[in-house]
């Protein structure tokens, strides 16, 4: 305790004068720690508090039942997907007990199902839905290319028109709209009480006031976003989903920590508009605005701007392209085959006759196997073109989406969430490439030979059945795409690292905006 | 008086930042919807267009009935004109409908968006912007009419001259909400405007009928939402504390509601999953081909033939008399074909019907549920709100299920059609040969020695034959639901609407007659 006041060095034994208490200096921290301490609990005991706290407490079990409701219900259908499925296989076998185990005769006209691949709901959808409803069911592999099933959950009703009610939900928006209603009046309302003064007039510097509010705010933030995570992880656990492996724990830890980020940041960027604004009400209704674009506007407007900006062809498109090529080079190719057998067997234009086929078979086969390999190769290629440049349209379209996306942390935020419960953008990319390799696949093991030849020859066609054979217990398997930490974590980084820089704008906008702040 | 009131009012509002802002706001998310809505629009309408001239193109080139009846005939509904102003179930439910002669069209949901992204968030349209972005400006508005000027001390200053309170009351309504619909009715110009200009949108009169309810609905649903707003202003002390209760309202009513009342309403009325639906059709489908194989194989076993003396000969299976088209075979097997054709369509066309009823069974509990659902909406006038433009705009799910319903009937209608050309249970159906100029077997041998001979008797293929005349099948008509209907079905909404309306004046009105008008009252 240094003593500011100096003695004047006398003899005489003068009564020292005692030292203002007041111009004492107390360490930083400590001033720092009351201010929190105090913006603390004066939010915790407040009417805002109270309403989003019963807000929390109503909606997070309720949201978790929808999600283990509707979870359950894809759960049954791909359990029945499944079992349907092996149904199907078994009674092919039934119906040919050898199907498995020897060769059989492959026409277009042969049950799809044998090839479906089904994809399996993930669990921590009951927390975070993410894209896990609007996903595929399931895929199935023809000659004709990918088909892709319908989606898992199927929108029908108005409420899952919103996006669905989820603990994500819940964070990004009731608990966002708490970090607005704590910020908004931390500074304009003190100032209109007279009490912001009052404690400028202390020894408590102007950054270490602030700093105070911001942690007390923070951890007023924090407290519920606690509640939130447990009580939607016992609703999980009551209403029958597992939630103890440690898959599931360490997930929520993650979900914690970047649920915490966001709102923080949300807090410093109230925090900063208070420390700018005259009145509490200008801050407020600014604020409200900022969250109604931000958490609700930016997301879906993004998305149509990206629509609007980098057009992708509708799928409609893209069939109906790969169709009319696919017919067009049948036609050429028939032509082609035709040519070959007028060459083979010596008929003449027009004129096509069964019984020349099978007297120069071996001769015939063996060209238009030739010519027939040829032209799936064509066709592969173009096909896979047109796909590259649907899935480089889309992409584009992505990247610009998730751009202008960037400017809302709570587009992040969702997308943060996503991403690490597994039911975000970059799982479906791992499927839909899993997805294209099986048929790529596929194509080479059995459908780049196709089942019925046609010949054309001048005016006249002829239709046979080739007969091609092949072991379906060879069938390559599917390889399911593979969570690893390291596919988890590269699509996280860059939000993350945006959301901690917004987190950071803001802070030291609001600390630079409060040096300047008119307190009286 | 009154007016006095109402003009000042409409002054401090229009002068304030929140009013500039807002309607800056506002405007520009109209424009932005809009212009992307029509955009959409305009493509579904160009792949409807083309989607029915190929399927168009597809019939012209049917060379035997089974051609017309048994691919499956995919019969497309346009998008609805109104649907940039509302989506409502457009994009969810799936625009076709296909049918044959073995399927009955069963409900379906929409193609999947290639980006998964936006499947997965809201769609926007006009109608949303004006029931979250609208409704929120208007609480902005409102949570401060009657606090605010308490708080300024301007309210006792008003009250203590010769001024009712209720004037007072219905000027400071009548200002905001013409402040409101002055921003409202300039971004709706402006979307009609966009409207207009884009070539592929043709409105007609109905059109503008329906555009004029849905525009009388929304100011309804937003003079609603004002005098809430007031009642709340006039309730709490501090006008910070109403805007924060009205906000708790608006974030449960317009933002919670929709998945509680679905949830509800599936706790209620629960339907069983959709997959148990296809799981039974399918073992109807299994039924129905097993029983064919096992009766195939004990009577009617395939005559003796020769490769050479048949000519495109598609059927479902090798050993089955189950004929798709045969261009040319000796008589034996035509005959064949034509007895196993007789026996196991009718059966097949059964079975449709057994498969259909099963799936109309879903389709019931599911419209059940869907109406409970909707019941329980109406206790939020936002979603209220929502689903009676919808009503109007075509674009609910009533609308998509009455063309399901209509393409069921054209299946029959069709199939009639079919049966009266003599299509369906005779040669006709597979084959373009008449039945006397059939050949058995004995006499094609007798024409091979014969040079050209069985050549020509056999022909030349497909495209020698001139495609079937088809020009006077039934035409499907896809009309949407004449403007009575779709007003009828939105009256109980609208009605409620307006209840609410009365309700909220008369709370406000009663709160106000009692309220303390002294700054901190």
């Amino acid at each position: 305790m240094t003593n500011l006041v100096e003695q004047p060095k006398t003899g005489s034994e003068t009564p020292a004068l005692p030292t203002a208490p007041s111009l004492t200096r107390i360490h930083p921290f400590k001033t720092l720690w009351t201010v929190a301490e105090r913006e603390l609990l004066e939010q915790l005991t407040g009417l805002r508090f109270l309403i989003i706290a019963i807000l929390v407490v109503l909606l997070t079990p309720l949201s978790v039942y929808v999600g283990s409701h509707d979870y359950r219900i894809r759960m049954e259908s791909h359990e029945r997907l499944l079992a349907l499925t092996s149904a199907n296989q078994s009674l092919a076998r039934g119906r040919n007990p050898a199907l498995y185990d020897q060769e059989v005769s492959w026409t277009p006209y042969n049950d799809l199902e044998l090839f479906r691949v089904i994809r399996p709901p993930v669990r921590f959808s009951v927390l975070v839905k993410g894209l896990d409803g609007a996903m595929p069911e399931y895929w199935d592999f023809s000659a004709g290319g990918l088909q892709t099933g319908p989606p898992a959950s199927p929108a029908f009703w108005m409420g899952d028109l919103l996006g669905g009610l989820d603990v994500e939900f819940v964070i990004r928006v009731v608990l966002g709209l708490l970090a607005i209603l704590i910020a908004f009046d931390a500074i304009s309302g003190e100032k209109e009480l007279g009490t912001l003064r009052l404690a400028l007039s202390h020894p408590v510097s102007r950054p270490v006031f602030w700093m105070g509010k911001l942690i007390g705010a923070s951890f007023s933030l924090l407290v519920p976003l606690a509640m939130t995570v447990v009580l939607a992880l016992l609703s999980a656990q009551l209403m029958g989903t597992e939630v103890a492996d440690r898959d599931t724990v360490a997930k929520v830890g993650c979900l914690f920590i970047v649920a915490g980020i966001y709102l923080l940041s949300l807090n410093s960027l109230g925090l900063f508009v208070s420390s700018v604004a005259k009145t509490q009400k200008t801050a407020l209704v600014v604020l409200l605005v900022s969250w109604v674009m931000l958490v609700l506007a930016v997301p879906p407007l993004a998305v149509l701007a990206a629509r609007a900006l980098s057009p992708v062809h509708s799928i409609q498109w893209y069939e109906a392209q790969k169709r009319s090529f696919s017919d067009d080079l049948r036609t050429e190719k028939e032509n082609e085959i035709g040519r070959a057998f007028r060459e083979i067997t010596g008929s003449q234009e027009g004129h096509l006759k069964t019984s020349d086929y099978h007297n120069n078979k071996e001769a015939l086969d063996r060209r238009i196997e030739e010519i027939e390999d040829e032209f799936v190769d064509r066709q592969r290629r173009f096909l896979n073109e047109m796909d590259r440049n649907l899935e480089r349209a889309s992409q584009r379209q992505s990247v610009v989406a998730n751009s202008i996306m960037a400017i809302s942390p709570a587009a992040l935020f969702a997308q943060l969430a996503t991403t690490l419960s597994g039911t975000g953008d970059s799982d479906r990319q791992s499927w839909i490439e899993a997805v294209r390799t099986h048929q790529a696949r596929l194509n080479q093991f059995l459908f780049d030979d196709p089942g019925t030849l046609t010949v054309r020859n001048g005016g006249s066609s002829m239709s046979m059945d080739r007969g091609v054979r092949v072991r379906l217990s060879e069938v390559p398997p599917f390889v399911p795409p593979v969570r690893s930490w390291t596919t988890t974590l590269s699509p996280v980084l860059l939000p993350a690292a945006l959301l901690c820089v917004f987190w950071s704008l803001f802070v030291f906008a609001g600390l630079a905006a409060f040096y300047r702040y008119d307190v009286r | 008086m009154l007016w006095t009131i109402t003009k000042k009012q409409l002054l401090i509002n229009v002068l304030s930042y929140r009013f500039v802002v807002g309607f800056v706001l506002c405007q520009v998310l109209f424009v932005l919807a809009t212009l992307i809505l029509v955009n959409d629009y305009e493509e579904r309408l160009q792949a409807y267009g083309e989607a029915v001239s190929r399927e168009e193109e597809r019939i012209g080139q049917a060379r035997v009935f089974s051609d017309l009846i048994r691919e499956p005939l995919i019969l497309h509904k346009p998008p609805a004109k109104l649907s940039p102003i509302c989506t409502g179930f457009e994009k969810t439910l799936a625009n076709e409908a296909s049918l044959t002669y073995y399927k009955v069209p069963e409900l379906e949901v929409g193609r999947q968006e290639k980006n998964a992204l936006l499947a997965a968030l809201r769609s926007i349209d006009l109608v949303t912007v004006i029931q979250l972005v609208l409704g929120l400006l208007v609480l902005l508005f409102a949570h401060d009419a009657v606090s605010g000027e308490r708080e300024r001390g301007t309210l006792a200053l008003a009250l203590s001259g010769p001024l009712p309170r209720h004037t007072f009351l219905l000027g400071q309504y009548l200002g905001g909400m013409i402040t409101i619909a002055a921003i409202f009715l300039v971004g709706i110009l402006l979307a009609l405007f966009l409207m207009k200009r884009s070539p592929a949108v043709s409105l007609d009169h109905t059109d503008w009928v329906r555009l004029g309810l849905i525009v009388l609905i929304s100011l309804v649903y937003l003079s609603a939402l004002y005098l809430l707003g007031i009642t709340a202003s006039i309730l709490s002390k501090r006008s910070t504390t109403s805007l924060v209760v009205l906000l708790f309202f608006w974030i449960v009513f317009i933002v919670i509601f929709p998945n509680l009342t679905s949830a509800l309403a599936a706790r209620l009325k629960p339907v069983p999953a959709r997959g148990v639906v296809s799981e039974r059709a399918s073992l109807l489908r299994t039924e129905f081909w097993t029983r064919v194989h096992a009766e195939a194989s004990r009577d009617l076993p395939r005559p003796e033939h020769n490769f050479d003396y048949i000519k495109d000969r598609r059927v479902y299976s090798g050993g089955l008399a189950y004929p798709m088209r045969i261009f040319y075979a000796p008589r034996e097997i035509m005959e064949w074909e034509l007895e196993g054709l007789k026996r196991f369509l009718p059966i097949e066309i059964q079975y449709a019907d057994k498969i259909h009823a099963v799936h109309a069974d879903y389709e019931q509990q599911l419209g059940a549920q869907a109406r409970l659902a909707r019941a329980l909406a109406r206790f939020s006038p936002a979603w209220s709100y929502y689903n009676t433009a919808s009503s109007l705009a075509g674009t609910d799910a009533e609308t998509q299920l009455a063309f399901l319903d209509r393409a069921r009937r054209y299946r029959n209608q069709l199939m009639d059609y079919v049966s009266s050309k003599d299509g369906l249970l005779s040669y006709r159906f597979f084959s373009r040969r008449e039945p006397r100029s059939f050949k058995s077997t004995p006499e094609l041998d007798l024409l091979r020695g014969q040079g050209d001979r069985l050549e020509q008797e056999i022909g030349q293929g497909w495209e020698s034959v001139p495609p079937l005349d088809l020009r006077d099948r039934p035409p499907f008509n896809h009309s949407t639901f004449r403007v009575r209907d779709s007003l009828l079905n939105a009256l109980p909404d609208l009605v409620l609407l307006v209840f609410l309306n009365l309700a909220f004046f008369l709370a406000a009105h009663v709160c106000f007659l009692r309220t303390d008008v002294r700054v901190g009252g």
